[in-house]
């Protein structure tokens, strides 16, 4: 049988083995990470609670010199959730956008400008559902429901 | 329009050609190689980008480059000396005021400010120096507690 050890650890500080690093700002973080030549990406997200998605137009994006790529919903057929409240979960929206924010495209660009500006080129055209903004009004007869897990 | 800008970083004059529209934040990062300095929410709600410019904490991220002509500016990496964490460090670290680490810069030089104006505040006084940062992670109980240690520890001769 294997006897317990005392707890040695328990109500003590035990700082952590990356905080000199963390501190000091020395610690690089992924946007901390600059290579030569490096792109900028920027994502497009709805301004729309709710609504189907009749299209998203990235042409005039895409003719901004500086452009070289925006991919959309129709880029992503696989869903990525680890979670199972997630499992649904596309990475950028396909059919619907199920909240203000939700990432609709995504660019890259040369320089983060470029990728700003290829933004605002972006036209999503949606048709609005109904939005709840309670957990009430989510939870009434006759709501339809964000996702289908 | 670029001009020519000359102030103190970190202890180092410095004269660079700066953009007109290119923020502090991004110059420090970008130009000055300085990446301790976070961008976070980009747009002056989350101070994980704070730096000192004469001592004050200031956003750097709503601080055009261009305005701080003739100032002194501190970031993360000026603190501490030989290898030796400052005050405010060594409290983020053994107080366990840090954990993932995204804010901590910037929490930390708020702190520094503080300390530097006001080397004993009161619980109250550190929460409304610390009112413009937010953390996703620890909470604020270790915060408080890790700059009450930093001014004990400034007290006893530990630069902030």
């Amino acid at each position: 049988m294997n006897k317990p050890l005392p707890a040695r650890n328990i109500g003590t500080y035990v700082p952590m083995i990356d905080g000199p690093e963390k501190v000091s700002g020395r610690a690089k973080y992924t946007a901390d990470i600059v290579h030569p030549g490096q792109l900028a990406g920027r994502i497009y997200r709805s301004p729309y609670s709710h609504g189907e998605i009749v299209a998203v137009d990235v042409s005039e994006a895409l003719k901004l010199p500086g452009v070289l790529a925006i991919v959309t919903g129709a880029d992503c057929d696989k869903t990525f959730g680890v979670l199972p409240v997630a499992r649904s979960e596309h990475p950028l929206a396909r059919d619907r956008v199920r909240y203000r924010g939700e990432p609709v495209a995504a660019v890259a660009a040369v320089d983060d400008a470029t990728a700003r500006e290829a933004l605002r080129r972006i036209k999503l055209t949606v048709r609005e559902l109904p939005a709840y903004y309670t957990a009430k009004s989510a939870l009434a007869p006759g709501a339809s429901a964000a996702s289908m897990v | 329009m670029a001009r020519l800008l000359e102030f103190t970083l970190n202890g180092r004059d410095r004269a660079d050609a700066v953009a007109d529209n290119i923020l502090l934040l991004d110059y420090l990062r970008e130009k000055a190689g300085l990446t301790g300095t976070k961008t976070g929410c980009d747009g002056g709600e989350c101070g994980a980008c704070t730096v000192l410019i004469d001592d004050r904490p200031v956003l750097s991220c709503l601080t055009l480059a261009a305005t701080v002509q003739g100032r002194r500016i501190d970031t993360i990496e000026s603190l501490g000396t030989g290898g030796q964490l400052s005050a405010v460090q060594r409290g983020f670290h053994e107080k366990l005021g840090s954990q993932c680490g995204y804010c901590t810069p910037g929490f930390i030089m708020a702190s520094a400010g503080l300390l530097r104006k006001n080397p004993n505040p009161s619980e109250d006084e550190i929460k409304e120096a610390l009112g413009s940062n937010i953390c996703r992670c620890t909470g604020y109980v270790k915060i408080i507690e890790a700059v009450q240690y930093a001014a004990a520890l400034n007290a006893q001769g530990v630069a902030p």
